[in-house]
């Protein structure tokens, strides 16, 4: 490039960019928290994601195809024998049990529990110990019960060594385990990130009183036999079993949380959106107020394309220090988030093993660039203005200003189209369970405003112009006419406002509506005076159940009117995760009350049910699966498919991947048997829910765990999940909020300090300083009621989208809209104080300006 | 001998994952019956399994014939280990009071190619054990199984199989004196121990995916006890060689680690006509004549060999028919050399030729330094 360039790259840009300081450090503050988000929750969702296929690939070892339960349940483990056929073909198999449990001692870790055939399982998985073991031990003790080598990162948290007894709770016991020895950091010691447990196969099964269950078979099949093996397996073995590659797995839980995490990074796009919006704002004002020098420059000889260099470096500059401290802040955020997402995956998904960042390049690349390309790309169309300006015309102020009025007719026209398209958009289906046309729908919205902005600015600034001079006086009347002579700022900086507003009150809307909506469901659903779980379920959702023993003491319990033993579990429907439940259906008729979404009465519906082959659905199973009231499910059961009649769909928020819920009598003829996983005791009237929950402690064994809520703690306890699982929402929702105040002072301060020529002749013609800085308050005043006002506006439509369209689609839930008014208030008020606050500086150096001077360069 | 220590190292060390002292593995021996003498051999009822004995073995080497002249040698070893647990799971296929562990092997002479597998099983529902009534042998798919005086064999394991019926041509061979073979000084370190030194065979093989129909001779050795090695003793070779003449003869050395043989190394001498004499190690001399070293454990072990008896005028030159006989184990990071061999030399001034099995075991570096 020419010296010129770089000549008038210093003087032109560089001088400028440092002599606007605090504007150009609030867009580079902007752009940096946009990339600092989107790369914060991409970190967190690929390294809880990676970690989690790295468990699975640990725990699957050398094995190429598993036999597992269809129902994801044990099964009997004389399913080995009858694959006897494998040995002919020198294929090797090995039973594998797999199981949760949690420590006693807090934290309450989940910790995966391995049952392997400790003599046969070096072919499957690599093994070996980092401690030489006591020589109180022998290599066969791993053999006695309880007896179990423990992972690095578990025993260095609770200071195991060879020797030492570790309490777990296992379902609704405490048990003890003795530690033979810690593995070394590889091989199955890294499963589940070294919180692991391995033990001998029998051991496991009597420590989690497995009977004869297995939870799978691994194989190491050659991989040109394996269509083969399998459907020589499937042969001879009962229906209810599969045989899958264990990388299905891995695949099955990616597609259960894509939803999740397509939707975190599309909301923390939604960030870099805005700081998109900074960019176009801080360059287009930069433009229009250097319109003159530009026009100088072009007379001067200096090329279009030059002029067009110049402003995309300025550009460049800002992108890659907004970019670049965006992607030093994401890296401190990516902790906070991946607690965030761990936390909400493991609630709501799947257990996850505890990670830790890890330094990923390719992400920080990719953020870095995308925040780049981001804001060069919002750089073009002031950069192509720039370039646009003839030489001649340079010297004219106005002419600028006209052809932004002159354009308004057809931004405005764009604008609805974009609008038309965003409701077009907006009634379009999921593609793959995710909602990219709600997405498309959001953006088209904030666009399609964006270019209606000039047009109602022009009739809205008139008016207000009127308005405002009855009361607060003729500064208020030049403030509004002003800023309508400057039709082309005052656009772009409403426009971005208005996006920042838009993003927060969307987000504020739609948590708000889920929450009221959950507390609603909560209320009228949960009736049941007591909740009863196995202590080991409090760490996870997938670890335990109760022992039927138990159960039937509790029964026993006389101030108990009826219990409701619920049996959960994950399953598959047309390959797709969902939960199979089976609940007692006459008690839940009798005693509670589920919300069904055609209206119906709960108990009228369970009533139909009561004795038949039907069930009833969640919600987002129903959306899922294009399911309706009426229509015939095929559940996979251990004996092979049969048909259940769907009898009604009620709301639940407690899973998106969906549930179908089966009577108890129903699922005891085609599923065996197996324990419940919480009970819903309801009491006889006038009975202390305190006393009963008293009573159950004292029918528990000794090393008997459980958690009891009373209905109070229960509804408290779901809000708590509630706002566990939208923590990361939440956080997003104060980011958006620091990048609409960033925003809305960025905007404002450039306007105002580009104002000053404008200022500069009115006080020329007379006006005192007070008038002045009313002016250019009032002028601030106006700016923030105008972006707040088109925020709410667009904020509005956005949240509607997000919460029929995108959550719907995504997770299958109907959310009620209840609009949080005292947030929208307080925010309304903050950005209003935030815009008189950005509107001081300018405010203080307008009163003194010295008038002839600006006149002069006027 | 055989392969007790390697069987038992083996176990331990791969249970254990980490470097095992030998005395790790024999924490409860008292509950076990020592080979003492004076014990009564009595057939067929000893060809089943003394579960009150700690350690036992079903050894069933050969020497096998195709019709188109090609040749191959065998192993199929059943090894039953009592486990000493007395907190385990007590009932069930997962229980553990005895393991089993088989080793196959397969010798193609011709295409000097080397076959082994190995297994290692509990009772389970992989169906693993040996029979206290009869000779029933099993790991998995790899069996063997004595009725009518013939012993049926059966392995496979990808694309080497064996299907053999072995038949009981004289009566079983009693090493050892007064009913124990000795294997240290000290009292009940000894075993129990019996051969069938010549089993007439037929049936039929695949070798690395070729079937052959094959006839030929076999060696089946069974020994049980409970407490048979010092930590002084370091490996052993151990030799059965089958004549051209009809006789046979089993040797074995004690190897120490002062480099010299254990006196209580001893042989077996079978005349054609069944009779037998008991060799001390005085009576025999082996010098080794060659090696062979192995590129996938670095141990060197002994190729050839010149035996001599002077007793008996017997001067035999042994020969490996293949280099890498070597059951190289990743597993149990124990290896052993295991091999069919050539014989050729004098008896009595007359030249007689045969074929012999040789194991040498204790070659294997890491091995030495566990012990």
């Amino acid at each position: 490039m020419s010296r010129v360039f770089f000549i008038l790259l210093h003087r032109f840009i560089l001088r400028e960019l440092l002599k606007n300081r605090v504007r150009s450090l609030l867009t580079v503050l902007g752009i940096a928290l946009g990339v600092a988000v989107m790369l914060a929750i991409n970190l967190a969702n690929t390294t809880a994601l990676n970690k989690f296929q790295e468990s699975l690939d640990l725990i699957s070892g050398k094995t190429t195809l598993s036999l597992k339960a269809r129902t994801d349940a044990d099964f009997d483990q004389a399913a080995l024998a009858r694959m006897s056929m494998l040995w002919e073909q020198g294929i090797k198999f090995t039973p594998v049990i797999e199981q949760l449990a949690v420590s006693a001692a807090a934290p309450h870790e989940v910790i995966q529990v391995l049952g392997l055939d400790m003599l046969a399982d070096r072919d499957f998985r690599s093994q070996s110990l980092s401690s030489a073991k006591s020589s109180d031990y022998s290599g066969f003790d791993i053999f006695r019960l309880r007896h179990a080598y423990v992972g690095s990162s578990l025993a260095s948290k609770y200071g195991l060594k060879s020797g030492d007894s570790f309490e777990l709770l296992i379902n609704d016991r405490q048990e003890k385990i003795i530690v033979q020895a810690v593995l070394a950091d590889e091989g199955v010691g890294r499963v589940f990130s070294g919180n692991v447990i391995v033990m001998d196969i029998g051991c496991a099964q009597e420590l989690f009183s497995m009977k004869e269950r297995i939870s799978r078979v691994d194989m190491i099949c050659p991989e040109e036999k394996i269509a083969y093996i399998s459907s020589a397996l499937e042969k001879v073995l009962p229906s209810g079993l599969v045989v899958e590659r264990p990388s299905r797995r891995g695949a099955q839980v990616e597609k259960m949380l894509r939803s999740f995490q397509y939707n975190l990074t599309a909301l923390s796009l939604i960030a870099l959106l805005v700081g998109m919006f900074l960019i176009y704002n801080t360059m287009s004002i930069g433009i229009i107020r250097r319109r003159w020098q530009i026009g100088t420059l072009r007379a001067l000889g200096v090329s279009g394309p030059m002029i067009f260099r110049l402003f995309c470096c300025e550009a460049l500059i800002l992108g890659s220090c907004g970019a670049a401290l965006g992607v030093l802040t994401g890296w401190g955020f990516a902790r906070y988030a991946l607690v965030a997402v761990s936390r909400t995956v493991q609630s709501h998904y799947a257990d996850l093993p505890p990670s830790e960042l890890v330094w990923q390049p390719q992400i920080f690349v990719l953020a870095f660039g995308l925040g780049l390309f981001l804001t060069v790309l919002a750089a073009m169309g002031p950069a192509q203005e720039a370039v646009a300006i003839p030489p001649a015309e340079a010297a004219r102020r106005a002419s600028y200003e006209m052809k932004i009025l002159g354009l308004a007719p057809r931004l405005a026209l764009l604008g609805l189209l974009l609008l038309f398209l965003s409701v077009l958009a907006a009634f379009q289906p999921a593609i793959a369970g995710f909602p990219f046309f709600g997405y498309a729908a959001a953006a088209l919205a904030v666009f399609g405003t964006a270019a209606l902005t000039p047009i109602c600015l022009d009739s809205s600034l008139k008016a207000l112009a009127r308005f405002l001079a009855g009361f607060l006086g003729m500064e208020a009347r030049l403030a509004a006419l002003s800023l309508h002579g400057a039709l082309g700022r005052t656009s772009v900086t409403v426009a971005s406002l208005m996006v920042g507003i838009s993003m927060m009150v969307s987000l504020a809307v739609m948590i708000g509506s889920f929450r009221h909506t959950v507390i609603t469901w909560v209320g009228q659903t949960l009736k049941a005076d007591l909740w009863l779980e196995p202590a080991s379920r409090a760490a996870s959702r997938r670890a335990g159940n109760l022992s039927y023993e138990l159960v039937e003491r509790i029964r026993q319990i006389k101030e108990i009117a009826a219990v409701d033993a619920f049996i959960e579990f994950p399953i598959e429907y047309e390959n797709e995760p969902c939960n199979l439940g089976a609940g007692e259906l006459d008690v839940m008729e009798k005693f509670g009350n589920l919300m069904f979404v055609n209206g119906e009465q709960s108990s009228k519906v369970l009533s139909r049910i009561r004795g038949k082959d039907s069930v009833i659905i969640s919600e987002s199973f129903a959306l899922k699966h294009h399911k309706r009231s009426g229509d015939t499910l095929f559940l996979d059961s251990l004996s092979g498919k049969f048909p259940v009649k769907v009898e009604g769909i009620y709301y639940d928020y407690a899973s998106d991947t969906g549930f179908i819920v089966l009577p108890r009598e129903s699922f005891l003829k085609h599923f065996e048997e197996r324990p419940a996983t919480t009970l819903a005791i309801f009491l006889k009237s006038g009975v202390s829910a305190e006393a009963v929950r008293q009573s159950i402690f004292a029918a528990m064994p000794a090393n008997g765990r459980l958690n009891i809520r009373t209905n109070k703690e229960l509804k408290e306890e779901v809000l708590r999940v509630f706002d566990n699982t939208f923590s990361i929402t939440y956080a997003l929702h104060a980011i958006s909020i620091v990048v609409a105040i960033l925003g809305v002072m960025n905007a404002l301060f450039a306007l105002t300090m580009e104002s000053r020529k404008d200022l500069g002749i009115i006080k020329y013609l007379g006006a005192s300083e007070l008038q002045m800085k009313k002016l250019v308050l009032i002028q601030a005043g106006i700016l923030g009621t105008l972006g707040n006002a088109g925020g709410l506006l667009v904020g509005s439509v956005l949240s509607l989208l997000l919460i029929h369209v995108i959550n719907k689609q995504s997770f299958g839930w109907t959310i009620q809209l209840d609009l949080p008014f005292d947030f929208l208030l307080e925010s309304f008020a903050l950005i209003f104080f935030c815009s008189l606050l950005a509107g001081v500086i300018p405010a203080r150096l307008a009163a003194k300006t010295p008038a002839p001077e600006v006149v002069r360069s006027e | 001998m055989r392969n007790f220590l390697c069987a038992l190292l083996a176990l331990i060390c791969f249970l254990s994952g980490a470097p095992a002292s030998f005395a790790d593995g024999i924490p409860a021996l008292k509950k076990y019956a020592p080979a003492l003498p004076g014990y009564k051999f009595r057939f067929p009822d000893d060809h089943r399994s003394h579960n009150n004995f700690k350690t036992e073995w079903w050894y069933y080497t050969g020497h096998l014939n195709s019709k188109d002249g090609k040749e191959f040698g065998f192993e199929l070893t059943f090894f039953r280990s009592a486990v000493p647990i007395q907190d385990g799971v007590k009932s069930g296929p997962w229980r553990m009071d005895n393991i089993y562990m088989t080793h196959f092997a397969l010798t193609d002479v011709q295409q000097k190619r080397f076959f082994h597998k190995e297994k290692l099983c509990r009772p389970g529902l992989t169906n693993a054990g040996a029979d206290q009534l009869e000779l029933n042998l099993r790991t998995e798919n790899w069996t063997a199984a004595r009725k009518d005086n013939a012993h049926y064999l059966s392995a496979s394991d990808g694309d080497c199989a064996i299907k053999l019926r072995l038949e009981e041509s004289r009566n079983p061979v009693i090493h050892g004196q007064n009913g124990v073979s000795q294997k240290a000084s000290c009292l009940g370190c000894a075993s129990h121990y019996y051969s069938f030194s010549r089993m007439p065979l037929k049936g039929e093989i695949i070798s690395f995916g070729k079937k052959y129909e094959v006839e030929g001779i076999a060696w089946m050795d069974h020994e049980f006890g409970s407490n048979q090695l010092t930590s002084e003793q370091i490996g052993w070779d151990w030799y059965s060689i089958q004549l051209n003449d009809n006789s046979e003869l089993m040797l074995y050395l004690m190897r120490l680690k002062n480099g010299k043989f254990d006196p209580n190394s001893s042989g077996t001498i079978v005349y054609a006509d069944g009779k037998t004499k008991h060799l001390n190690l005085n009576a025999y001399v082996v010098d080794t004549t060659s090696f062979w070293k192995s590129s996938k454990t670095g141990a060197v072990y002994p190729s050839a060999w010149r035996i001599k008896i002077d007793d008996e005028k017997i001067d035999l030159k042994i020969e490996a028919l293949v280099s890498d006989q070597e059951l190289a184990s990743d597993r149990s990071a124990i290896s052993y050399w295991e091999g069919s061999c050539k014989v050729s030399g004098s008896k009595q001034g007359k030249p007689v030729a045969g074929r012999a099995y040789v194991e040498l075991t204790g070659y294997d570096k890491e091995f030495k330094q566990k012990i």
